[in-house]
Parts: structure tokens; C-alpha cells; sequence
């Protein structure tokens, strides 16, 4: 073995050391643009700002006692534009909006009349947008004097309207609830519209949502997005730049085969396909693109055997599988979520191990 | 003894670019963030391969410059900022690993492994059996063979002296060879 070539890079290459990295290729670091924070407060701020806090502390604390008001949250109203107000409290006190308003408490709603627009700041990790006939509810918050590092760590609840959501932060410290399911950010920016029946959908600008309701998590990428309904949960997730007919496509099959309280997430039946379902579902598969095989994978764990394994077919033929990963496995069980946000893979009760599983999502990911 | 004379050295020059760096992203100049990152990024990565759970090294990638940028003001010693990181790496992966209980259930019929076909050696196999190696071994040899530093930029990123670092790559190619030999990969 030549060290020289281990250690210089140079020289004559060591085979065996070519061969290694020729083999880890597929693990190298690949580019994403570095996290984007609030600013840090310089070293000599800090200290005058520690001093600043031990002195008001005792002085905050009376104020606090003294108005008997608690649930102090790191949400702030930073910015408001038009007819934006803040409820809060037993007597739903509603309180006009003018600027910024400061802190919000837990419980507290900020609302949105019609054109107006307002800005909740989410502690130092990112922002809110509120769009006209918006409410938006604080669900859950570190409190001011805690580290925020939990997952779960700030929870809005959407109501109704439209938010955008910049959040630059650790995976799943921020969610934001709809009344079809609970977005958890991954570091990311997307936007958010629940309508007045509580329909929700959920598209990403950038980075990745992880959208989560009764077991069943939909991996949305950048540039992709998610229907959900109530007591559904998430349908099937779909590029952007997939054409209509796609787009309405999916949301039919979805809709044919997630009928609200049906079937549980791993659930399977073998009803036959009807005529309707069998057809679009044809149209679907016969359109897909290479990278659509986002929307295959996820068709994966629909609870209809006859359509998982057509689905199994196309995406075989679009990111071939591992030799022994075989329709039947697929027709037998839907796939199933079991990692934290996306990623690892079973089938619910096969058994073929895991890695051929994880093996093929991995190569199937490789085209988002 | 260093002559006080003499043009400093590459090492010297890396290390002064990293504090001026640190120094910079500190007053909270973004450019200087994002370049620290950049500087960094590979580093951190090869760090959480071999240490943390492979689908989550993406994740706590992101999470290991989220708490080094919150905690930019608490580094002491700027030039050691790659140190510092590997640091916060190794603690996101042990917390990540700690924290991690998988339910699946068992099958009924459970494989018998050892009579299974070990089929090709591939990437993520290979990133396995890299963690099995003690940690000086494969922390130096992930930034070798995945991230393709060489000797000296392993030195200026870990700190150790080029001769740890020519004896960690050399003793862990060994180790590695051996552990491929006892898996069939050989």
C-alpha cells in the first residue's frame, strides 16, 4: 500500500485506496446553502444584556405577579399592515393592532381582516407572514427565559387563511397545525392556506415539510406540494410544475381511496379498482416523469393492493428496485413511514429486511 | 522553537483565515457565516457519517451550524473553530442515537442473515463498517475516502500534527482492510 498516495493524494494511486473512494462517492457532502439565523448578539452585548436582564428581572417579575397574566411565549407581532387585531384571554379582549405589537401569549390569536397582512416573529429562528382573512393561533411556545432546542418547541395553529413560514431553525422545533394535519419544518419556507371547510394545502419554496396527521407522514420537497383534509390527513405530494390534469388526477385517486375515518395508515384492502379510479390512475402513471417517482413512492402506502401494485410497476420501470423487491410484497402491505421525518421505510409485516426497502428509497430519492 | 522571523506557514495562514473568519461571522456578518459554513460543511458532514444514524446526518447537519451560530460568542479559541464543531457534531449524534427507539414489529419468520447472499459491497455498507473502527480512525479516514481531504487539510481541520494524521490513515486502512477481509468484502 502506498501512504504516500493515502496521505498526499499524490503520486502513484493505491488501488484498493481508488476503489474505496470510487465506492463512497454516493456519500460525499453535497452543497445546500448554510442555514439562515437570526443575527448573534456580539460578546460585549451579551454581558451589557445579561446585566440589563438581572437588573429588570425583579422588576419584570412584579409586573408579572402583579397583572396576573401568564404565558409569556418568544411569538411576537413584529409587523401589521391594515385590519389586524390580537384576542387573547378569558374575555377574548381584541386589541387593534398598530405596527408591531410586542409579545404574544399562549392562546393568543392574531387575525387578519380582509387586505390586511401582519408578521409574527418566531423567537430568533424565523418569521410568520399573514395574508388577508387570516387567523392564526399560538399553540405553544418556550417561554421567553428558555433555551428552544425540543422538538416541538413553537406550534402555531392555522385557522383559516394564509401564512408563509420562513423558518431556518433544527428540524421540528417549529410546527404549524391545520385543522387536516400538523406541517413540521425541516428547515425550510413554504406557505400554507386552509379554507373554510378546513381543506389544507401545503406548498415548499425550499428546504422540506414533513406534513403529519394519524400516523401517516407525507415527505414534502422544495418545489412540490400536499393537499390534506380533515380527518383524512395528507394526500399525495406532486411537483409544481406537473401540468393540471396531474394534479387533479392525484387528488382524485386520493380521494376515491381515503375516504375520512377509512382505512388506518398500513391498513390494506383487496377490492377491485372501479372503472373510474382504474382510469385515471392509468393516466397518472402513464405521465409520470422520472422525478415524479415522488408521487409514485408516496401512492405506495394507499391502502388498495390492486392499485399499489400498478403503481410498483411503473416506478420499477422509473427507478428499478432491488432484485428481490417484488410486487407482492407491495400488494401484501402498503409501505409504511417509519422514520423521524422521512427516509427509513418497511413493509408492515414482510419479511424481506429492511435495507432492500431503504435501498430503493434511497435511489428513488436520488430523483427529487 | 518558531522564529519569530519566519513567514508564517499554511497551517499558520488556514488558522488565521478561520479566527479572522469566526471574528467576522461573530459581529453577525452573514458573507462571513455563509463562508464559514462552506468552509465547514464537508467537515461537519464526515463527522455525523460516522457517528450518527445515516438518515438523520442530513438533519443534524443542519442542526450543527444552527447551535454554532447561536453559540459563536462562547468559542474561545477562534482557530480552533473546526474542533469546536466536531464537538457539537459528535454530541448531536450521541443525543440523536440516545433518542432513538424504533417499535417495528418482528416479523412471525425472521430472516436467517447468515445464510443470506451478503451481495455487493456499496457505499452505505462501506460507511457501516467505517463505524465500526475506533473514532481517531474513522473520523480521519471518512475525511479521506468520502470527502476527499488530504493529509495536511485533515491535520488543519482536526488539529492533530500531520504524523497523527499519517499514522491514523495508515493504522485504519489496516483496520479497515481487516473488517472488509472478515466480512467478505475483500
Amino acid at each position: 500500500m502506498s501512504d504516500e498516495y493515502l496521505f498526499e493524494k499524490r503520486g502513484p494511486p493505491d488501488p484498493e485506496v481508488e476503489r474505496l473512494e470510487k465506492l463512497l462517492e454516493s456519500q460525499r457532502w453535497r452543497p445546500v446553502p448554510p442555514p439562515r439565523l437570526a443575527l448573534p448578539w456580539p460578546r460585549t452585548l451579551l454581558r451589557a444584556a445579561a446585566i440589563v436582564v438581572a437588573a429588570g428581572g425583579l422588576a419584570a417579575a412584579g409586573l408579572w405577579l402583579s397583572s396576573g397574566r401568564g404565558g409569556a411565549t418568544q411569538f411576537e407581532l413584529a409587523d401589521a399592515s391594515g385590519d389586524v387585531r390580537v384576542v387573547e384571554g378569558l374575555l377574548a379582549t381584541s386589541t387593534p393592532a398598530d405596527g408591531a405589537g410586542g409579545t404574544l401569549r399562549r392562546g393568543a390569536r392574531v387575525v387578519c381582516g380582509s387586505g390586511a397582512s401582519a408578521r409574527v416573529r418566531v423567537a430568533d429562528v424565523g418569521y410568520v407572514t399573514l395574508e388577508g382573512d387570516t387567523r392564526v393561533r399560538v399553540e405553544r411556545s418556550a417561554r421567553p427565559d428558555e433555551a428552544a432546542t425540543q422538538e416541538g418547541a413553537f406550534q402555531l395553529y392555522l385557522e383559516r387563511g394564509s401564512v408563509s413560514a420562513s423558518i431556518f431553525a433544527a428540524p421540528r422545533i417549529f410546527e404549524l397545525g391545520t385543522p387536516s394535519g400538523i406541517a413540521v419544518d425541516l428547515g425550510c419556507i413554504y406557505r400554507t392556506t386552509v379554507d373554510d371547510q378546513g381543506h389544507t394545502t401545503l406548498s415548499v419554496v425550499l428546504g422540506k415539510v414533513s406534513f403529519e396527521a394519524d400516523g401517516r407522514k407525507v415527505h414534502v420537497p422544495s418545489h412540490a406540494s400536499c393537499r390534506a383534509l380533515p380527518g383524512v390527513g395528507p394526500g399525495t405530494p406532486v411537483w409544481d410544475d406537473a401540468d393540471a390534469t396531474y394534479h387533479a388526477d392525484v387528488e382524485a385517486i386520493d380521494a376515491s381511496g381515503r375516504t375520512k375515518g377509512a382505512a388506518k395508515p398500513g391498513a390494506s384492502t383487496s377490492a377491485p379498482l372501479d372503472a373510474t379510479t382504474s382510469a385515471t390512475l392509468a393516466r397518472v402513471l402513464a405521465q409520470s416523469r422520472v422525478k415524479d417517482s415522488l408521487t409514485l413512492w408516496h401512492l405506495l402506502d394507499d391502502p388498495r393492493a390492486e392499485l399499489r401494485g400498478k403503481v410498483f410497476d411503473r416506478l420499477a420501470t422509473l427507478v428499478p428496485p432491488p432484485d428481490d423487491l417484488k410486487r407482492a410484497i407491495f400488494e401484501r402491505a402498503p409501505r409504511k413511514d417509519r422514520g423521524r421525518d422521512y427516509g427509513t421505510t418497511r413493509s408492515s409485516d414482510d419479511p424481506v429486511g429492511d435495507e432492500l426497502l431503504e435501498k430503493w428509497e434511497a435511489a428513488v430519492r436520488d430523483e427529487w | 522553537m518558531n522564529d519569530p522571523a519566519a513567514p508564517p506557514s499554511a497551517d499558520e495562514e488556514s488558522a488565521r483565515d478561520v479566527a479572522a473568519l469566526v471574528a467576522r461571522a461573530r459581529r453577525g456578518e452573514r458573507d462571513a457565516f455563509a463562508a464559514f459554513h462552506a468552509r465547514f460543511a464537508r467537515f461537519v458532514h464526515a463527522v455525523l457519517l460516522v457517528h450518527a444514524p445515516r438518515d438523520d446526518v442530513e438533519d443534524l447537519h443542519q442542526e450543527v451550524f444552527v447551535v454554532a451560530w447561536r453559540k459563536l460568542a462562547t468559542l474561545r479559541e477562534d482557530e480552533r473553530a473546526s474542533a469546536w464543531l466536531a464537538t457539537i457534531a459528535r454530541h448531536a449524534a450521541q443525543r440523536r442515537r440516545a433518542g432513538r427507539v424504533d417499535h417495528a414489529p418482528l416479523p412471525e419468520q425472521l430472516e436467517d442473515r447468515s445464510a443470506a447472499p451478503r451481495g455487493a459491497l456499496d457505499g452505505a455498507r462501506l460507511v457501516e463498517i467505517l463505524r465500526t473502527l475506533p473514532e481517531a480512525y474513522r473520523e480521519t479516514l471518512a475525511l479521506r475516502l468520502i470527502e476527499g481531504f488530504d493529509g495536511r487539510e485533515i491535520a488543519a481541520a482536526t488539529g492533530l500534527t500531520h504524523g497523527s494524521v499519517r499514522v491514523n490513515l495508515h493504522r485504519g486502512m489496516q483496520l479497515l482492510r481487516e473488517k472488509l477481509r472478515e466480512e467478505g468484502f475483500a
